[in-house]
Parts: structure tokens; C-alpha cells; sequence
């Protein structure tokens, strides 16, 4: 297969005043072109930390990244910051949840689209703005001459998402990261931006990435998901493989966490919250809230183990 | 079963100035001419988009906001209602402790340090928090803990009634799931009537005894939780519920939405939501407002789709295919 994005053996390490903080811990994944990679888990687990460090957005200083992230065979990691200026954006861009805080508050929409043009395409004035009034109404953004001229705070949540994803894929990059681009948007509206992806998906062949913790978003796009925890992948598989034989007591906690369907029982929840990621790990992470959890589970790192095929998960003691 | 609170035509206006000239002013009608009633220990759920008046209606119920017109009638006392916000950070202050932010409620309502100890202890344990957290500021907690926390404080003056306004929204889906199962235990052991507010229809679902769907400050549908589920009237219900994403990646595709969302403080003549309709019937929804009908028994909705008889059946072709005799009427 086609793949576009290989990374292996990943680690983010993060220096700070308390100490240093391990927030990814040797991720593996690769992505096909085309294709949809969902990453789940809770708040703190290092989805962000992970897919920032694919266009390299921390700060250099404070970081340490090992490891390779190959794209289309090159390391990002290896590569100086004016190459990184050639993929940032260019061929592989990002949202985020809050729309307000990624535009510039005090220039007209258009014009925040224009700029791209008009710096990277070196496009004339006309030219720059006549292509971003284009993009504009290709992501469905009405009446598009009207809202050109229009500041961020004229419009609404689903509107300015839908001019940061313009932004985002004005210049046709080969793959998308979502960072909970949804999560803060109403249901109808939610559903109109995922639409919106999913025809560039399928108009544009881009790969997306999909950071949600939401797994009603992950069976809606994605082809293939990663379940995080503590700075690790838990279980990688198909979403088919993750949604109908979870192996890892974490995510089968996660799916069962999330309501559905009629007034019921109890929902299983999870007890605790993930661990601080200053120590490095001695046995398995999600041992202190695990139900399944044996002794052994403390004292050793558990080992990737496969279920079928591209399915596997981290866990001595699957069910 | 008894009534706890009844809304007759409330109605809630805010004056606006136009964007485009600052000296006119216009109306923004946040909650327009709604009614409904709350049974004692129901958890009725109001559902809508931002800008829908969901949480307005909340602020009203409890008196935080005074209303333009209309009648609350509210059968309990004068602590008998309480409110719960979806951000618990913004609704603790944060330069206190927990424990002096708890406290001054018994202060307030002269209590006794004594009672309002042990209610403290008490909703501690219920709420699965420990002591310690009484000597922690708002910002040492995870915001579930805190979300919990809110909850216990909502709770100290036993109240009867409690507004929550998208009260799991913010936290993780662990999370979500024990604030959730927090609130179906401390209803049974408080007799807790709610009234929960939300975005989320598979909250809501799960939550709700019954609901009201919400559109630009009016009630479009309202029935209760497994009958609106199962007969969905309103086509602005409908447009929520297709906009659910799937549960499993083997369920269908869900058809794209037909029309655009707008996002307008002004009222279209008419039906409210006839812009975005697409069952929308011109020279009728567009000139007159529908009123409410029940359609089924307890079953309202107001839309011109839907004849007036309760015995008849539903104009609209999805809900008609659904008539196999499971109708009580």
C-alpha cells in the first residue's frame, strides 16, 4: 500500500520545572494515503503532544523528540526549520478545537486566506483573493462575497471552523490533523464539518488524522484507530477490529463509558484519572484503574501482543 | 404524579444594538412563549443548539434572570431550587478554598457549623471525593472532581429541584460516565426532580424521563424520551438526530443535511425553523407560526405537518412508515 506517514519508536519528552515530563513513550503508526487515522483516549494521555509533533509545533527548546517520523520517506525530525517550512502547512496541515483562538481577530476572514496565497504561492493582490473567495465557497461558506469582508466575531463556531479547514487545506496538503476540530460545535454543525472532511477525503485523496475522544466521531471517519494512554498505544487495529473485539481492558472501558441508546443501568466508568507522566513507567499504566489487573501487571511492562492480523494491543491479561 | 414547576408563556426578551447602527436597538428573543411542566422526580431534558435559549430558560427557572412575561409557578421552597454549571471552574471561586466556599453556604442560610459539617461529610462520601479536597483551591482538582464537587455543594441545602445546564459536556467520556451515574444515584436517595439541559442527544437520551426540543426560544417537540426516539415529529428533530454521529463504524451512512445552518437572531416570519426546513410547505410555514398540537397522547409538537386530531395519522411519510399498531392511543 501507499503509505504517506511512517512513525517509529516516537518519544516527546518535555522539560519543565517540576521535571521531565515523558509525554509520548514510543509510538508507532504509519498512514496510508487516503486514509483516516483515529486517535483516542482521555485528556492527558499524549494525543496532542503526538500528532504536534508531526508538523513539529513545540517549543524546540523545551523538547526532546526521538525516534523517526518518516513522510514520503524523509525524518521530520532530521529536518532543519527551513525544510520544515516546505511540509508546515504546505503538505501537511492542522486544526484545532477553537477556531476564534487559530484566526487573527482583527482581519477579515478573506483576507486570513488571501495571506497564504500571497505569501507562499506568491500570488498578485487579485489573484490571492480571487482564489480565496474559491476556497471559501468550496467549504460551504454563504454568501461568500458577503463573508470575505467579514471579521472572526461576525461569525459563527461552525462558520470559522470551516475557514480555518479553508486555511488549512488552501494549499492541497496531502494530510489533515484534526485536534478535536469538532468537539466544541454543535451536533448538526458537527456533522456538516465532518462532511466537509470526508468529501475532501474523498475529493482530494488526503489522509486525515482524527485526535477525539469521542468514539462516535471515530466510527464516523475512521478507517483505523489507535487507543492512547500515558504516552503509549494501547491497541491499534481497524475500526471495525477496535469497535467489535476491543482487547484492552482500557478501551473496552472506554466504550463502555459512553452512553447509548435508552435510560439504563449503570454506566461502567472509570475510576481515577491517568497518571503524571514525570516517572518513567515501571509496569503498566493503566494498572492502578485496570479491573483486570494482577500483579504482574505492576511489576513488568506488558508487551504488544497481536489479537488478528494489523490488531494488537498492550496487555498481559486481555479477556 | 405531582407537578413541581410549571413555565406558562415565558417569554424573555433582550435589548440588542445592531452591529450596523449602534443607535437602534432591537429585541433578541432568547426565550419566546414557552410552556411545559416538570413532574416531581422526572428528569426532563431540554435539547437545542447554541443560541437555542436552553440556558436561559434554566437562569429564569431559578431566578437569576427576571422574566419579560409569563408565569413560573413553583411548588417548593425558597432553597427548593438549585443550579449546575458546565464549566465548575468558573462557578467556584477560585481564591477560596473548597471547604470555605461550601461552608459559607450554611453561614448564609444560618444552618449551624454543626449540621453543615456533617452534610459536608455526608455529600462527600456520596459525591466519592475525600475530605482533602475541602483544603484544596478550585484549581488543584481535575474537572470531574470539581464537576462532582458542584454537585454536592448544588445539594447541601437539600433542594427539590435542580437545573443542570450541560453539565457533563466538558469532562472526558470516564468522567462523563461517573457524574452521570452520580446524578441517578443521588436523585433515588435525594427524590431529585431535574431539569437537564444539553446539546447532546445521546445524554440526553440516556438521561430523560422526557424532553423538549428547543428552536430559537420555543418549544418545537416535546414527548417523552422513548417516544420521541421512536416517532420523531418535529423535521428540526429529525435534523438533530440524523446529525448524531453513528455508534459503530458498521452502521450506514447518514444522508449529508440538506440545508445550511444559519445562525440569525432574526425571527422569520412564520414557523421559526422553515429556512432550514426541508419539508417546508410555501405559502403556509412561511406566513403562519404553527401552534402546538398533540399529535400522539402527551406528545406535542408545533409544525404544519401534523394534523390536529391526536387520532390521526401523521402527514410526514417517515413517521407513517413506522405505524405497525405500536401506537397507544
Amino acid at each position: 500500500m501507499n503509505t504517506l506517514l511512517k512513525v517509529s519508536n516516537l518519544k516527546v519528552d518535555f522539560m519543565t520545572v517540576r521535571g521531565i515530563v515523558h509525554a509520548v513513550q514510543g509510538v508507532d503508526f504509519s498512514l496510508n494515503r487516503g486514509k483516516t487515522l483515529g486517535i483516542v483516549g482521555e485528556s492527558g494521555c499524549g494525543k496532542s503532544v503526538l500528532v504536534k509533533s508531526i508538523l513539529r509545533l513545540h517549543e524546540e527548546q523545551k523538547t526532546r523528540c526521538s525516534g523517526n517520523i518518516l513522510f514520503e520517506g524523509h525524518n521530520i525530525l532530521d529536518l532543519s526549520p527551513r525544510e520544515m517550512l516546505a511540509i508546515r502547512g504546505v503538505r501537511a496541515s492542522m486544526i484545532f478545537q477553537d477556531p476564534m483562538i487559530s484566526l487573527n481577530p482583527i482581519l477579515k476572514i478573506g483576507e486570513q486566506i488571501a495571506e497564504t496565497f500571497r505569501a507562499r504561492r506568491s500570488m498578485t493582490k487579485g489573484q490571492a483573493a480571487e482564489e480565496a473567495l474559491r476556497l471559501l465557497k468550496r467549504v460551504g461558506i454563504t454568501p461568500a462575497e458577503e463573508r470575505y469582508h467579514q471579521y472572526p466575531f461576525e461569525l459563527s463556531g461552525g462558520m470559522l471552523q470551516r475557514v480555518v479547514i479553508a486555511i488549512a487545506i488552501s494549499l492541497e496538503p496531502e494530510i489533515l490533523i484534526a485536534d478535536e476540530a469538532t468537539t466544541a460545535l454543535d451536533m448538526t454543525v458537527q456533522k456538516e464539518i465532518l462532511d466537509l472532511l470526508k468529501w475532501l477525503r474523498k475529493e482530494k485523496g488526503m489522509s486525515l488524522i482524527v485526535v477525539t475522544h469521542d468514539f462516535g466521531v471515530v466510527a464516523e471517519m475512521c478507517d483505523s484507530i489507535a487507543v492512547m494512554y500515558a504516552g503509549k498505544i494501547m491497541e491499534y487495529g481497524s475500526a471495525r477490529q477496535i469497535f467489535n473485539d476491543p482487547c484492552h481492558p482500557y478501551t473496552r472501558a472506554l466504550i463502555s463509558s459512553t452512553p447509548s441508546g435508552a435510560k439504563g443501568g449503570k454506566l461502567i466508568s472509570i475510576p481515577g484519572a491517568p497518571p503524571e507522566l514525570y516517572e518513567p513507567q515501571t509496569g503498566c499504566a493503566f494498572y492502578p484503574r485496570c479491573s483486570q489487573a494482577a500483579e504482574r501487571c505492576r511489576e513488568s511492562l506488558p508487551a504488544m501482543h497481536s489479537a488478528s492480523g494489523n490488531h494488537v494491543f498492550r496487555c498481559e491479561r486481555p479477556q | 404524579m405531582s407537578t413541581i414547576v410549571e413555565v406558562k408563556n415565558l417569554k424573555k426578551y433582550y435589548s440588542i444594538k445592531s452591529a450596523d447602527d449602534r443607535s437602534h436597538k432591537s429585541e433578541l428573543k432568547a426565550v419566546d412563549d414557552v410552556n411545559f411542566l416538570v413532574n416531581r422526580e422526572e428528569v426532563f431534558g431540554i435539547v437545542g443548539e447554541s443560541g437555542s435559549g436552553k440556558t436561559t430558560i434554566g437562569k429564569l427557572l431559578l431566578d437569576i434572570e427576571a422574566p419579560t412575561s409569563g408565569e413560573i409557578v413553583f411548588e417548593g421552597g425558597k432553597t427548593g431550587k438549585q443550579m449546575i454549571f458546565q464549566n465548575p471552574y468558573t462557578s467556584f471561586n477560585p481564591a477560596l478554598t473548597l471547604g470555605r466556599s461550601l461552608e459559607e453556604i450554611g453561614l448564609v442560610h444560618k444552618l449551624g457549623k454543626e449540621e453543615t459539617g456533617k452534610r459536608i461529610s455526608l455529600l462527600l462520601e456520596q459525591t466519592a471525593l475525600t475530605e482533602d479536597v475541602l483544603k484544596r483551591k478550585p484549581k488543584e482538582l481535575s474537572g470531574g472532581q470539581l464537576q462532582r464537587l458542584a454537585i454536592a455543594r448544588a445539594l447541601l441545602l437539600r433542594p427539590e429541584f435542580l437545573v443542570a445546564d450541560e453539565p457533563v459536556s466538558a469532562l472526558d467520556v470516564s468522567v462523563q460516565a461517573q457524574v452521570i451515574n452520580l446524578f441517578g444515584e443521588l436523585k433515588e436517595e435525594y427524590g431529585l426532580t431535574i431539569l437537564f439541559i444539553s446539546h447532546d442527544l445521546t445524554v440526553v437520551e440516556y438521561m430523560c424521563d422526557r424532553i423538549a426540543v428547543v428552536y430559537l426560544g420555543r418549544i418545537v417537540e416535546t414527548a417523552r424520551t422513548e417516544q420521541i426516539f421512536r416517532d420523531t415529529l418535529h423535521p428540526y428533530s429529525q435534523m438533530l438526530l440524523a446529525s448524531r454521529p453513528k455508534a459503530h463504524p458498521d452502521d450506514p451512512d447518514s444522508e449529508p443535511l440538506e440545508n445550511e445552518t444559519t445562525n440569525t437572531v432574526r425571527i422569520p416570519d412564520g414557523c421559526r425553523f422553515f429556512p432550514r426546513c426541508p419539508k417546508h410547505i410555501s405559502g403556509l410555514c412561511d406566513k403562519i407560526d404553527p401552534p402546538e398540537k398533540e399529535v400522539f397522547p402527551d406528545h406535542f409538537v408545533s409544525c404544519h405537518l401534523y394534523p390536529k386530531s391526536p387520532k390521526a395519522a401523521p402527514a410526514d411519510a417517515d413517521a407513517a412508515e413506522a405505524e405497525d399498531g405500536t401506537y397507544v392511543i
